[in-house]
């Protein structure tokens, strides 16, 4: 599966993958709300701005503008934003793959739990099409695991395990990124997803390279 | 008398002295006020020479214009230097020189504290500073996260100058904290009630109550975070016990109220500017206020909203994103509010005007970005990247430096008492909007297309090679509009003609004193009826120079003011002021060779300038005593008033309430922190307890009873048993540190020795407030003046004895329960 | 200093009993409350907790304007009702989350 191009490679708005792609429609609604409300701000100091002068109602702004306005607005984006929220949350399901990721300066270093003996630096295999439970955490400084078109990011925290749940709608590589800054090689602490499509990641398990 | 007679007999008695020797002796608040908002533009300055080093860095793929280790640094210093000596000192510098003017008194209520904290400042600042141009400045980001900014990550000193440079200069935070409550709660023009203050001051108060509550948590982080560094006390590594999150917690609970501390002055400079420019009362004063506390208080609930990616449970992250997203009413309610009176009124596209419009603009787009990212899944993708530093820039910069400029075109007049120069003003305002805008705005985009923060340099190919080209193209004109701006301030307060009295048609009593001002503020205080005194008497300041108000003679040839009830604003007593003095410098010199010591490592300094520091406060207390009442006196119109030497309630007990809240929510924070090693820390519970055995137990009530009733007894010789009593207290501290010999083992063991630490620091307080009170007994002190010096021991007392009871409890519970 | 007391409490009620929810959330969540089919005792348990905050705010609301506790100043009465009536609607507002989100995943 090719790339579009290189510039989309770490881009949350190119999502490949089904967390992704829900924060990147959730990003479209926002945009279009914040657009919609600056615009009619904008407007209504325009509109204030001209008027000659005179009493205003009082209730109208402070109520109706100033209370009523936000709540509306803000309810309906708070259960938007919880309802996609729980839908990323890593439930157990059947289908599950199951690899751990320990963040160290500068480097990655990923376990297989159907694959105990093997061990891969700075690259994750990961079948496509099913969901794969990421379980985080770090040996020295805090860290954070993130693939920008596949989910959103968890940190790498000192005596914690963080799950993260990604996915990846379709076999490919899938730029990863230390997102926590952790000192001197920070620039460079990337990795890579790679996701198989079955049979190949059956291979990768059996040990061989596919 | 006439009003000259008046003026220069008033000047002679209040004014600094002259020359050099005034910077260093001046109590005085206008004095102070300017001294504080120029060593902050100073540091502004300095700031933004490293925001240019940043863009200059990333103007291009891969430069080698600085290496990681300098870069590190640069935007370390960067953040730091801008939220801890810019922001805040504004605001400090801006409080202290107009709130007593708005207020109508002649000064704030601790003059000295106000010379101590600015001096505070300086030194602490200078510290961080030495760091920069050593190249040993902190280097792991302006939140300074664990392990990275510990022991671990960063092994050389660069840690400890942020941890003991910012809590030096924070000291001067709480201090102008403390004064600000003070003063706008009791010192006030007679008449002047609470709901008749100027909106500037309730934003001032709520500003300054929420720093005796914001700071206290990064105050005990930042002491813990260094007891690791220097002693191996392991509170934030985990194999010991210790949380990394822990400290993300202390200082989020200050780093989100501490970006509304910084807002809120800029909303009531809004609230101030935006009137007098529409011609027009501002639209619902009572609306304002409740924003205002509601934006203050609420703002303490968000600041998981800074840790949605830590792993918290999503329950966890909901309450805080439920939080995040009410925040905004408040918000919005000022909004429309200020809105609404440029509609009810007349605007003139005057200087601040313009850069009020500009508030509006870039603060809404702050704002809505902010709410943007307190959607739990969205920042679960933008967290750490250039979308949250478009977001901070655009919500401090539009929502602080914008108003702020708004503020200084509008006050310069009463600075300096001349008309503007040049017409450079509206060629620098578009110069740095532009800049602004074409530096931030594309930067959101970069971050949606992956650009992390903090990274020193990034490669090409990723889409973002254009966008930093143009942020750094436009972050040089902001910076020669900035330029242009001081050009202005420096040229008008240098060289131009004198301007009118209020060339704004002011309405607040700021405007009714000569400008620029005079040492004394008002040749007489004014009886005060309505919220815009000048707008209902335009006769005021004629009448205030005729002395036709309070305090207008100067028989008693010393400094004084009045100090009102709280609420009604009636007058109580007359408050004597302190001569020019230098003590406050050289007492935070003293404090500064503390901290010096704790930061070279040389602990033989830290006792012993530790001693200097209670000896001089010691001295302080005793020259403030007073030793005789002077029963009631005239303050004109026919009243006559005690002074607050005579008081059960003195300013000193105010200011004892005050600091000893910001002293509850530091231990509060302790408390929480001792609860999160118990539920969420991995590797509790510790290998052993603390405990107490029933002696310990019965010394310590014994103690507490007789410190509590001690000092509630009367006279020296209570006061004599309230000092048995805290060295009791004392005691039994020390027995428990004694069962818990070493502090490095685990995390438990490292928290008792502070819990138990605190306990005992407070009974020396304790003791020696109370020590005082016996001493000032046996010389002979009138029992008139009794009074305040007693309940202010009497508070300390009550607190240490409290606090001692629940952090030995905290340490030895669980070896009692298990 | 009654007044200052009455503008300051309905919100700071709200604050201690939101931090007291989050709290009890990661007591609850640090003993492994794990949701799975069936709904538990904890969530119920919250919403009580809830539940009681916005019968507490009433009852402040109520009491600060009561003639033995109100301000003396009538402007600052009136913003002390509109925090009071801020102060309940922030404690309802921060309950949805329980209505909407799992436990302690």
């Amino acid at each position: 599966m090719a790339l579009q191009g290189c510039e989309e490679t770490l881009s949350v708005v190119h999502p490949a993958g089904p967390a992704a792609s829900a924060i990147a429609s959730l990003w479209r609604v926002l945009l279009i709300g914040a657009t919609l409300i600056f615009g009619f701000v904008a407007g209504l100091i325009a509109w204030g701005w001209r008027r000659p002068p005179g009493a205003v109602n009082e209730r109208g702004f402070v109520i109706g503008l100033g209370f009523v306005f936000p709540v509306v607005v803000l309810l309906a984006l708070l259960a938007y934003g919880l309802v996609i929220g729980e839908r990323l949350l890593p439930r157990a399901a059947p289908e599950v793959v199951r690899v751990a990721a320990e963040g160290r300066q500068w480097a990655w270093r990923f376990s297989y739990e159907d694959a105990p003996e093997r061990e891969t630096e700075n690259l994750l295999h990961i079948p496509a099409g099913r969901p794969v439970d990421v379980a985080i955490t770090s040996v020295d400084v805090i860290h954070s695991f993130w693939v920008p078109r596949l989910a959103g990011k968890l940190d790498a925290v000192p005596g914690h395990v963080n799950t993260l749940r990604i996915e990846a709608y379709e076999p490919g590589r899938f730029a990863g990124l230390g997102a926590e800054f952790n000192g001197r090689g920070y620039r460079a602490h990337r990795f890579e997803v790679v996701a198989h499509e079955e049979a190949a990641w059956q291979a990768f398990l059996r040990g061989e390279t596919p | 008398m006439s009003s000259l007679k008046r003026h220069r007999a008033l000047s002679r008695i209040w004014a600094s002295d002259p020359g050099w020797k005034g910077w260093f002796t001046t109590v005085n608040h206008t004095d102070l006020g300017r001294m504080f908002l120029t060593v902050a533009v100073f540091f502004f300055v300095v700031g933004g020479v490293l925001a240019m080093l940043i863009r200059a860095q990333l103007a291009t793929p891969r430069s080698a214009f600085l290496g990681p280790e300098h870069y590190n640094q640069v935007f370390t210093m960067h953040g730091t230097i801008m939220m801890f000596l810019f922001a805040i000192p504004v605001f400090e510098g801006f409080a202290v020189y107009l709130l007593p003017k708005l207020l109508g008194s002649r000064d704030l209520a601790f003059p000295r504290l106000t010379a101590y904290g600015f001096w505070c400042y300086v030194f602490g600042g200078s510290m961080m500073i030495f760091s920069l141009l050593w190249g040993i400045a902190p280097d792991s980001g302006w939140f300074m996260y664990p392990p990275l900014s510990s022991t671990l990550g960063a092994p050389g000193i660069n840690s400890d100058f942020w941890l003991i440079g910012i809590t030096f200069v924070e000291i001067s935070a709480i201090a102008a904290a403390v004064e600000i409550t003070v003063t706008v709660l009791r010192y006030r023009a007679p008449g002047m009630s609470l709901s008749k203050m100027p909106i500037f001051a309730w934003y001032a108060l709520v500003t300054a109550v929420m720093i005796l509550t914001g700071f206290p948590p990064l105050i005990l982080g930042s002491i813990l975070l260094e007891l690791e560094r220097a002693f191996d006390m392991p509170f934030f590594q985990a194999a010991a016990g210790g949380d990394a999150l822990l400290w993300q917690h202390l200082f989020w609970l200050f780093g989100h109220p501490e970006v509304y501390i910084i807002f809120l002055p800029a909303a009531g400079a809004i609230s101030t500017i935006l009137p007098v420019m529409a011609r027009t009362g501002l639209l619902g004063y009572g609306w304002i206020v409740a924003a205002a506390v509601a934006l203050g208080v609420l703002s303490f609930g968000l600041w998981v909203h800074h840790m949605f990616t830590t792993g918290i449970p999503h329950l966890g992250l909901a309450f805080f994103s439920a939080a995040s997203t009410l925040v905004a009413v408040p918000t919005a309610v000022q909004l429309f509010i200020w809105i609404g009176t440029l509609a009810k009124g007349a605007p003139r596209l005057h200087l601040p005007m313009l850069w009020l419009l500009a508030f509006f603009a870039t603060f809404v787009i702050g704002g809505l970005t902010g709410v943007m990212v307190a959607i739990v899944p969205f920042d679960w993708q933008v967290h750490d990247t250039y979308f949250i530093v478009a977001h901070l820039h655009y919500v401090l910069i539009g929502g602080f430096v914008f108003p702020m400029l708004a503020a200084l075109y509008y006050w310069l007049p009463h600075f300096t008492g001349r008309k503007t120069y040049f017409n450079l003003g509206p060629t620098a305002f578009w110069l740095v909007v532009i800049g602004f805008h074409g530096t931030f705005l594309l930067l959101h985009w970069a971050g949606l297309l992956g650009m992390r923060r903090r990274i020193d340099s990034f490669e090409p190919g990723q889409g973002w090679e254009a966008i930093n080209l143009i942020a750094s193209v436009s972050s040089f004109v902001m910076a020669i509009g900035f330029a242009l701006i001081a050009i202005d301030v420096i040229v008008s307060v240098l060289a131009s003609v004198r301007g009118s009295r209020d060339p704004w048609g002011g309405s607040t009593l700021d405007w009714a004193m000569p400008t620029p001002p005079a040492a004394y503020n008002f040749a007489s205080l004014p009886e005060v009826s309505a919220r815009d005194p000048l707008w209902a008497d335009p006769d005021l300041p004629a009448k205030i120079a005729r002395g036709e108000g309070y305090l207008g003679d100067w028989a008693r040839d010393r400094r004084e003011t009045l100090t009102v009830e709280v609420t009604t604003g009636a007058p109580r007593y007359v408050v004597v002021f302190p001569a020019n003095t230098g003590f406050p410098m050289a007492m935070s010199a003293v404090t500064g060779l503390f901290f010096l010591g704790l930061l070279t490592k040389a602990y033989w300094l830290v006792p012993l300038a530790l001693i200097g520091v209670v000896a001089m406060a010691l001295y302080w207390v005793w020259g403030l005593l007073p030793r005789r009442g002077e029963g009631a006196v005239p303050v004109g119109r026919g009243l006559s008033l005690v002074t607050a030497a005579e008081v059960a309630d003195p300013p000193g007990w105010w200011g004892s309430l005050f600091l000893l809240l910001a002293n509850g929510t530091f231990f509060g924070s302790l408390l929480f922190g001792y609860s999160f090693y118990w539920t969420i820390a991995p590797n509790w519970p510790p290998p052993a307890y603390a405990e107490l055995s029933l002696v310990g137990w019965a010394l310590l009530a014994l103690g507490v009873v007789l410190a509590l009733l001690g000092t509630r007894g009367g006279a020296g010789a209570g006061h004599a048993l309230a000092v048995l009593g805290t060295l009791a207290i004392a005691a039994v501290g020390a027995r428990v540190l004694w069962l818990v010999p070493d502090p490095t083992v685990h995390a438990y063991d490292a928290t008792v020795w502070v819990l138990v630490g605190y306990g005992i620091l407070h009974q020396g307080i304790a003791a020696l407030m109370n020590g005082v009170i016996v001493a000032r007994g046996i010389a002979g002190h009138g029992a008139e003046t009794w009074q305040g010096p007693a309940r202010i021991a009497r508070l300390w007392t009550d607190y240490g004895g409290i606090t001692a009871v629940l952090a030995y409890g905290a340490a030895v519970l669980p070896g009692a329960l298990s | 200093m009654r007044a200052v007391l009455s503008l300051s409490l309905p919100l700071t009620l709200w604050l201690a009993g939101f931090s007291g929810l989050y709290a009890l959330h990661g007591l609850f969540c640090s003993s492994r409350w794990v949701e799975g089919s069936a709904v538990l005792w904890q969530r119920p348990v919250l919403i009580g907790v809830g539940l009681l905050l916005i019968g507490a705010q009433l009852i402040l609301a109520v009491a600060l304007q009561s003639k033995r506790w109100r301000a003396e100043d009538r402007t600052l009465r009136r913003v002390s009702f509109l925090l009071s009536l801020a102060a309940a609607g922030s404690t309802v507002w921060i309950l949805l989350p329980l209505v909407l989100v799992t436990g302690c995943r």
